[in-house]
């Protein structure tokens, strides 16, 4: 029995543009707690700043809206505080690949047991269409009349080069699919990245719903190896392969491999005691 | 709620915390441990140069405290009250410590018994509530309470972003007076030595050292000794100014920091100053040569 949507919903209107991806999104990952029956108290979802972190308060659960680049170490902390949350970090591309990569690779090759939403809308929209890794070469942007002078960079590369343990990459055009791996990234027990190409009708107006259709191909299954994955992962100017591209399920989380909570029954947050410390100096005595 | 130890070159990278504790309320203590210089430094020499950036750090305009650790008395005291500040008024604390102490032995008979844990937190309906004290309901987040959205845009009392004139202004007012009610609930800075003495010298952090030492010698000042450094309690300072003592500020580093934290709580302008800054301490002989 799933839980009311409504139940995921502040009073407040999202201002995001007319056709924007994150409507979808947003409601992709309300469909994905209410249909494995996490509740807004059981969710704790780390914004980032952008586009996506303007939802921030338009969604009802546990949040933390922070700073530019930093949803991931937020979301980190949450989850090592008290691992009965359902913890998510919802970050943009230009977030997570540039003010945030260092907290992307190693929250990845630390296996925390976090779900990371990147929305992929190949640009810095919030600011009025700065030009991210992902942006296309020759695509002149604000600011950048000329097109930016970088290379774009692979976002399956960064995402598969420290062995993640779920990675899979969704649409923001297709709710059903992408709801599906919300839930399958939340479920897996480990740090789950989810690569969401979005739709950013304002700032990435070539890439309408007609030409990622052209482009989608849903995968069934997913790589067993990395060197199957990248071929899977890696975006061509033809083809972009949605779904669950790698799983590695041998991995340990970070929680898991601490020596000092093996034995451990609660919860990190609970256990905020008063020391007496006078035994400890009694034996300097 | 987060311990974070760092250095001065470590407390500038991570500043944004900081400001971003500030806005959202969040309980957060970082030790500052000071050494000498800016930059890179003089890595592993002491001073403590670094207390008009801990007092001054984060963008924006929100509460913070800064304590001022001396020796291991003070330290064991002030990491606790440190969290409690943190906790009871959902603000940032920095620890200020120095390379000189952090790397000293000390011996002492025994502490004492250690400060009840406080906190804060009660449950609510809005997370930020405009109060009296202006301290807000916080619960610890668990599955039976309600949700809530720790935002670091400026919201209002249910915690949505805004960008209503009068909620800005109503809500920067609701954590200025987290400051207020703080400034009185702590206490005052403690004289040592004679009371009586015409000269009395002003510092904090590990300058406590030789002078209490050069007291010991039989040296006749007074010393005043900030501990709880911001928001800065200034009334025994005035006191003594206007009892007519001759006030010395002595420091461990090369502008007077704390003279002007002090200077600008105040309005008293520190007329003599001993600062030292070549990298070592303040020694006994720094404090006996003083002529009084």
């Amino acid at each position: 029995m799933a839980i009311d949507l409504n139940e995921y919903n502040s009073n407040l209107k999202p201002t995001w543009c007319p056709g924007c991806g994150n409507f979808l999104i947003h409601m992709s990952l309300k469909k994905a707690l209410s249909e494995l029956d996490i509740t807004p108290s059981q969710t704790y979802i780390a914004f980032d700043i952008g586009c996506n972190g303007n939802g921030a308060d338009k969604i009802n659960t546990y949040a933390f809206k922070g700073l530019h680049g930093r949803a991931i170490p937020l979301a980190a902390g949450l989850h090592l505080a008290n691992r009965k949350f359902t913890v998510i970090a919802d970050l943009g591309d230009g977030a997570c690949f540039h003010e945030g990569l260092d907290h992307l690779i190693h929250a990845i090759r630390s296996n925390y047991d976090i779900t990371i939403l990147i929305h992929n809308n190949q640009n810095f929209a919030l600011t009025t269409g700065q030009a991210t890794l992902t942006t296309d070469e020759e695509k002149p942007m604000y600011g950048l009349p000329d097109s930016k002078p970088e290379r774009t960079l692979e976002p399956s590369e960064i995402i598969l080069s420290p062995n993640p343990s779920f990675y899979a990459r969704g649409y923001s055009g297709d709710m059903q699919q992408l709801t599906e791996l919300i839930k399958a990234g939340i479920q897996n027990k480990g740090c789950s990245v989810i690569e969401i190409m979005q739709l950013c009708p304002t700032y990435n107006e070539e890439c309408t719903p007609q030409w990622f259709m052209q482009r989608i191909h849903k995968v069934e299954d997913s790589a067993n190896t990395l060197e199957e994955a990248r071929k899977i992962g890696t975006i061509t100017n033809e083809n972009i392969n949605t779904g669950i591209i790698y799983r590695n399920t041998e991995l340990e989380t970070y929680y898991e491999l601490q020596e000092n909570r093996k034995d451990s029954q609660s919860e990190l947050v609970d256990e905020v005691n008063q020391y007496d410390i006078q035994k400890l100096f009694d034996q300097f005595k | 709620m987060k311990l974070q130890p760092y250095r001065g070159g470590g407390f500038d990278l991570m500043q944004e915390t900081i400001s971003c504790a500030g806005i959202t309320e969040t309980p957060l203590v970082i030790v500052l441990a000071q050494r000498i210089g800016a930059g890179t430094g003089v890595p592993t020499w002491t001073g403590s140069s670094d207390i008009h950036t801990a007092v001054k750090s984060g963008h924006g305009e929100f509460p913070k405290a800064v304590l001022c650790v001396s020796d291991i008395q003070s330290g064991y005291i002030l990491i606790q009250q440190a969290f409690n500040i943190a906790e009871t008024y959902q603000i940032p604390v920095i620890v200020l410590t120095e390379k000189q102490i952090a790397e000293s032995i000390f011996t002492v008979e025994t502490l004492p018994r250690a400060l009840q844990i406080q906190r804060g937190t009660y449950n609510g309906e809005n997370r930020y509530e405009i109060t009296n004290t202006g301290i807000s309901p916080r619960w610890i987040p668990s599955f039976d309470k309600k949700p809530y959205l720790n935002n670091s845009d400026e919201h209002n009392q249910a915690s949505q972003s805004t960008e209503n004139m009068d909620e800005i202004r109503e809500m920067s007012d609701k954590r200025m007076q987290k400051q207020s009610t703080l400034l009185n609930n702590l206490p005052e800075p403690v004289l040592y030595g004679n009371p009586q003495a015409q000269t009395v010298l002003v510092g904090c952090g590990s300058t406590k050292n030789p002078i209490l030492d050069a007291i010991s010698e039989g040296m006749n000042i007074a010393y005043l000794h900030y501990e709880y450094l911001f928001p800065t309690r200034t009334q025994t300072l005035l006191n003594l100014v206007s009892s007519g003592k001759r006030i010395i500020l002595v420091e461990n580093n090369q502008t007077g920091e704390l003279g002007k934290i002090l200077t600008e709580a105040s309005g008293y302008q520190f007329k003599e100053k001993i600062l030292k800054y070549n990298g070592k301490p303040l020694f006994l002989e720094d404090i006996l040569n003083i002529q009084i």
